[in-house]
């Protein structure tokens, strides 16, 4: 089933399989706190199309963007 | 064990105060040829005692001067010197010399990219750069070693760190800087940040490498995630 990384949470979900990479933003956004204009990595290269569809075996990367305080 | 010298601590706030004594501990024991010098411009000011490792007898004091006589009062052993002064683009090539280890415990991406443009002229050198939202954080690792990269710029999968959006405290007046706003943060996400780029620091020193670019924290699920990108 696909993996979605975002940060130090993950989660791996069956339901995914098929569904769009915006699909998933939208459905995971709250449980695993995606910013908004997150770079995004499918299988490790960066995504452009955002309709691309998501495999079993993919794994789905939001980067959190890095922290800014100190 | 690979040994780095000097090792530069910039930024002495709320990740930086907790980092340097466990730091400093460490390198009296095992690298005690090593110094140890501190970098930032700032002062403590009252509103930091409930964050950052000081009190009420060092407000006003420079940041790295405080630390630097903090760690000489606890430490026997330990090299270190003070450079009260912000990192900027006159500095930089001074103070980020060959075979040095940069921890970045600042507050800004500005500085952020300059220390990692500095790193990257190295042949040998290690960058740990920390930094924290309110709950959650991240650690990026770039090390050098015989002149090619064995992690990635910590600005490679960070484009807010590439093209930064904010100022270096260096380039800002005093009314500037004073009209900064400032936002929440918690002292455990501090900690957090600081324990992880300690772990990172240790790794690279004993364990011939750092086999991940990131480690992503989050105190409210409590973990942490090495990331290899």
């Amino acid at each position: 089933m696909p993996r979605i990384i975002c940060g130090a949470n993950e989660l791996d979900d069956a339901n995914l399989t098929g569904k769009s990479v915006d699909e998933s933003k939208s459905e995971l956004k709250d449980v695993l706190n995606v910013p908004e204009g997150a770079l995004v990595r499918l299988n490790g290269e960066e995504v452009g199309a955002r309709n691309v569809s998501l495999r079993e075996d993919d794994e789905l990367e939001f980067v959190k963007p890095a922290g800014s305080k100190g | 064990m690979v040994r780095y010298d000097p090792i530069i601590v910039v930024g002495l706030g709320g990740v930086g105060s907790h980092l340097v004594e466990p730091l400093a501990r460490y390198l009296a024991a095992a690298m005690p040829e090593a110094t140890l010098r501190l970098v930032d411009g700032d002062a403590y000011a009252l509103s930091n005692l409930s964050r950052q490792r000081v009190s009420q007898a060092h407000v006003g004091g420079n940041k790295a001067e405080v630390q630097a006589a903090l760690l000489r009062a606890a430490i026997e052993r330990i090299k270190v010197a003070a450079r009260p002064e912000y990192v900027h683009a006159g500095n930089v090539r001074d103070l980020i010399v060959e075979g040095a280890c940069v921890f970045s415990c600042v507050d800004n991406h500005a500085s952020r990219r300059l220390l990692s443009d500095a790193l990257k002229r190295l042949k040998n050198g290690l960058l740990i750069s920390g930094g924290n939202e309110l709950y959650d954080g991240n650690v990026q690792v770039h090390l050098r070693s015989q002149g090619k990269d064995r992690t990635s710029p910590i600005e490679k999968f960070h484009p807010e760190i590439e093209f930064p959006r904010d100022d270096n405290p260096a380039d800002l007046s005093c009314e500037e800087l004073a009209r900064l706003p400032s936002h929440p943060q918690v002292i455990f996400t501090n900690l957090a940040a600081a324990a992880l780029m300690l772990n990172a620091f240790h790794q690279a020193v004993n364990g011939g490498g750092v086999p991940y670019d990131e480690v992503c924290f989050d105190i409210r699920t409590n973990r942490a995630a090495a990331i290899a990108r």
